[in-house]
């Protein structure tokens, strides 16, 4: 109600106390860019008082929620089509920037991406901190924008059923399968825009982050060379495989020889397992004994620096002891590296930690081959006989990185994959809300989250609970082994046991029909300067974009085709 | 067994017996919410369907929408199944609550449905500019529906059942939530639309409505329909005789009676005729606009949308809703005679809906 004329201080203006609607759009039109305005001065006063990470937090958080702002403003005027398809996905836009709940996480983004640079330790390595801060901002923004996805998707179907919205719109010429595609489309394209928004973010506060000063050059070239790049690994051959197959052949054979058992249940198990050991054993560096290491495929064409990598995570120990340092020599197609003052160096690095050597280019042969040969110089430990050995994971234990392409290109492509995997949790919300009522919608919809994201650990916990180990099982095997297994201990009465695995059926079922986000792993690839191989891209975009939402999309619209649209009637 | 292809063109709505048996999860039979119905709605006629909450009303509309599969029994609408959805393109539905979003304005909700109708641009908004007029949102047409009072979400609703300017309009209790003067402008709407050639599935437990608008009424209770027919045919008293004359003092009525008894006849009831207190109010209504009082909300809404279907006005539309049109005049004088302004002939020439019967 308006207060009287006579009652009003002069230095409030007429139109503060106007609530008339003409009124109200008055002070709705100043609002925001008088919110602009208050957080640029903020900003310019926190620099100006030297407080300037928390200048560029604000000033990010500011323009992060301009873009929100103008990205919705843009799919506005991106979604003006008159097709019902085009309307729904207008409506379902509107409807997240209305709904208090994504409103909310998307606020948690907009606030905790500029929050994070404030949160790293200065005394910490700057590539560690740069690594920290990709690793944690995109980690979280990833889950965030899930939610977002999840709830935005779910409220909107379970909303228009639960409240007959629903019946207003397909009482129109809207086919139901137009109707789950255009709230689809919707998402997918609040998705795009939210991950634009948190890449420029991202890439930004990762600009700010690298102008801090390192800890040395090391440091300083740690961040452009192993951080802020794009590396592709190479893992080694044996230098003599012909040689190294036909032992690891004999051995299986001989094996099966004496232990035909071991080869009963799961013959490809036991193989890979024998063959495995005889990888390990070369990846073993035994006391005064050198192992060579043949990395291939590195033309100089191909390479963008004048350093290459080479990633190893040493252990020591022997069945008595575990050494703290490992001391080895390295060869670099038979020369002896590094050389400093004319004499062959060792190195001794820590154990059981990742260390990066650089490795200079001109080291590899002109065919592209790098043969990396390592002797071992442990010392001999008080009550040992001899030298520990010294030891590498096969895989990321031993590799050679080498930059292939720019940090920028990696980063976008990572992000485009991280869309794909939004498009299809969106399309799995929209599946379950098309069936379920909005809470067990989301839970189901969390459900596939969390085992798209942790199917490998799941399998794993599932393996070791029902007992069972079988090395990178296939369904078919999977089920055979399961069936014996159970068929076994119902022989046995083993009544607990028989329903642990009937429980496991039920749930390696459910994860073989989950895409794994573990196999396209990009937050960690861009953290770690790794690249984010096109074809990966590529996969993900038509198996995470386009594949899985259109077979959920599809489950969705039976569904809701099949579904009475009035569930109770008094 | 009546079916689609037997309807033939001038039968809009065809159902029989249809039935509709709700399930619990355990797919056993719950509710039988409507039970072995036959209804014929031909073309141009304003059908009536009336029974009390949970008789089977909207669940019927929702089998003719579409929206519910029939347990048993077959529908045609527009001469074809209620889930084809180019039948669509020519109904009009307006629930029994308007289900709208709350954070589309007006306006965006009318756009919203407009595209479902697939309309280009430019005859969205033009509709969308006639609709906003016809029901009185024009000037709260940018504010989120949310904010509306029931009435004005109700006037929202029937705009956005008009906006494909439909052949068959389904209401679903369309003067549910709206004041007397909004419920007497959406009776004298359905009464001009009818008049115009379309036809009208009106649903209400408001039997004066019903009585005022519709042909044919079929009263449900239960899920069965318990009686159908024509306003005439179900509510006349055939053993008694209504004279209304101008007010007769006492010898006249005394020899009124002297008279019948010589016919062996008696009066039963003499009283005064009463106005109907629909037609006082919309009079108390009409001067206090007259004399310019101010009020809040939706205002008293213009003349009917140029695009809905045209047809001569005929003895029906001037009368419109039944007996006040005098009053509507007084309390609007410029309304009615723009709801009827500039009307096209009808495509067939009828006036009336029992003209086209197949």
């Amino acid at each position: 109600m308006s207060r009287p004329a006579s009652m009003m201080p002069a230095a409030i203006p007429r139109w503060f106390d106007d609530e008339s609607p003409r009124g109200r759009g008055r002070l709705a039109r100043y609002r925001r860019p008088l919110a602009a305005i208050a957080a640029i001065a903020c900003a310019a006063l926190c620099w100006k008082l030297g407080h300037r990470s928390l200048a560029i937090a604000v000033g990010g958080a500011a323009g992060l929620t301009c873009g929100v702002f103008l990205g919705v403003g843009l799919l506005r005027r991106l979604l003006t089509g008159g097709h019902p398809v085009v309307a729904v996905a207008r409506a379902i836009v509107e409807e997240a920037v209305g709904t208090r709940l994504s409103v909310l996480l998307v606020m948690l983004v907009v606030v905790g991406l500029p929050t994070l640079p404030l949160v790293l330790d200065p005394s910490e390595r700057l590539a560690y901190r740069l690594q920290f801060f990709l690793d944690w901002s995109l980690s979280g923004a990833f889950v965030l924008l899930a939610m977002v996805s999840i709830a935005v998707s779910c409220g909107s179907v379970c909303g228009d059923i639960e409240s007959h919205r629903i019946h207003m719109s397909l009482s129109k010429p809207m086919r139901r399968w137009e109707y789950l595609f255009g709230k689809w489309l919707g998402v997918c394209l609040l998705d795009l825009l939210l991950v634009t928004l948190v890449g420029f973010g991202v890439y930004a506060f990762a600009q700010a982050v690298r102008q801090a000063p390192a800890a040395d050059n090391a440091d300083r070239r740690a961040v452009e060379e192993q951080v802020l790049t794009a590396r592709a690994a190479a893992r080694p051959v044996h230098p003599r495989k012909e040689e190294f197959e036909r032992s690891v052949g004999a051995a299986i054979e001989r094996i099966r020889d004496d232990d035909p058992a071991l080869f009963a249940k799961d013959p490809a198990g036991a193989r890979r397992r024998i063959r495995s050991q005889h990888v390990f054993l070369w990846h073993t560096v035994s006391p005064d004994v050198v192992s060579s290491y043949l990395f291939t495929g590195l033309e100089r064409h191909r390479l963008r620096s004048k350093v290459i990598q080479l990633r190893l995570e040493p252990f020591a120990d022997n069945s008595r002891t575990t050494a703290a340092e490992v001391r080895f020599a390295l060869w670099l197609n038979e020369r002896p590296f590094p050389m400093k003052g004319g004499r062959h160096e060792e190195y001794t690095l820590q154990a059981g930690t990742i260390h990066t050597l650089e490795l200079p280019t001109s080291a590899i042969a002109e065919d592209g081959t790098l043969r990396v040969t390592i002797a071992n110089r442990n010392r001999i430990m008080p009550g040992d006989s001899q030298p520990t050995s010294i030891g590498f994971n096969p895989g990321e234990g031993l590799e050679l990185l080498y930059r292939v392409g720019s940090f920028e290109g990696n980063f976008v492509r990572g992000l485009l994959v991280m869309w794909a995997k939004l498009a299809m949790l969106s399309a799995a919300a929209l599946a379950a809300a098309a069936w379920l009522g909005f809470p067990v919608a989301v839970l189901a919809s969390m459900m596939v989250f969390v085992s798209a994201v942790a199917s490998g650990f799941l399998a794993d916990a599932i393996d070791i609970y029902t007992g069972v180990d079988i090395a990178e099982p296939t369904f078919v095997s999977m089920l055979r082994l399961r069936g014996s297994l159970l068929l076994e201990r119902i022989a046995k009465f083993e009544w607990w046991e028989a329903m642990k695995t009937i429980g496991a059926y039920a749930a390696d079922g459910f994860l073989s029909l989950i895409p794994s986000f573990a196999r396209f792993d990009t937050i960690t690839q861009i953290a770690t300067g790794r690249v984010v191989p096109a074809s990966d891209v590529a996969v993900g975009l038509l198996e995470l974009g386009c594949g899985y939402p259109l077979l959920l999309l599809c489950i969705g619209w039976l569904l809701l085709e099949r579904r009475d649209l009035v569930s109770t009637q008094s | 067994m009546v079916t689609a292809g037997q309807l033939g063109e001038q039968i809009d709505i065809a159902c029989a017996g249809v039935t509709k048996v709700f399930k619990d999860f355990w797919l056993r039979p719950r509710v039988r919410a409507v039970e072995n119905v036959d209804l014929r709605v031909h073309r141009g006629q304003v059908y009536g369907l009336l029974g009390p909450n949970g008789s089977g009303k909207s669940t019927t509309i929702k089998m003719l929408l579409g929206l519910l599969q029939p347990t048993s029994g077959r529908i045609a609408v527009l001469g074809k199944r209620p889930k084809d959805v180019d039948i669509k393109r020519s109904i009009g539905y307006l629930p029994e609550e308007s289900y709208l979003y709350r954070f589309l304005s007006g306006r965006e909700t009318l756009e919203y449905y407009g595209r479902l109708f697939r309309l280009d641009r430019r005859a969205r908004r033009e509709r969308i500019d006639m609709l906003l007029d016809m029901v009185g949102l024009e000037a709260v047409q940018d504010r989120p529906v949310g904010e509306y009072s029931k009435g004005m979400q109700r006037r929202i609703g029937l705009a956005q059942s008009l906006i494909n300017d439909p052949q068959l309009l389904i209401l679903d209790e369309p003067t549910s939530g709206l004041d007397p003067v909004g419920a007497r402008q959406i009776k004298d709407l359905i009464a001009t639309l009818a008049a115009r050639g379309k036809t009208v599935l009106l649903c209400s437990h408001l039997l004066a409505d019903v009585e005022d608008l519709c042909d044919r009424v079929a009263i449900m209770y239960g899920g069965r329909v318990r009686a159908e027919g024509t306003c005439d045919e179900l509510l006349e008293q055939e053993h008694a005789t209504l004279l209304e004359t101008p007010e007769l003092p006492e010898h006249i009525v005394a020899e009124v009676r002297d008279v019948l008894r010589r016919h062996a006849l008696d009066v039963t009831k003499i009283e005064r005729p009463r106005r109907k207190l629909e037609s006082l109010f919309m009079e108390i209504v009409a001067r206090a606009r007259a004399e310019g009082v101010q009020t809040s909300g939706a205002s008293n809404g213009g003349r009917v949308a140029e695009f809905l279907g045209g047809g001569e006005p005929t003895a029906a539309e001037d009368g419109a809703a039944g007996e006040p049109a005098d009053d509507v005049e007084q309390f609007d004088r410029g309304l009615l005679d723009r709801l009827v302004a500039s009307p096209k002939p009808a495509a067939d020439g009828s006036g009336h809906p029992s003209d086209g019967m197949p």
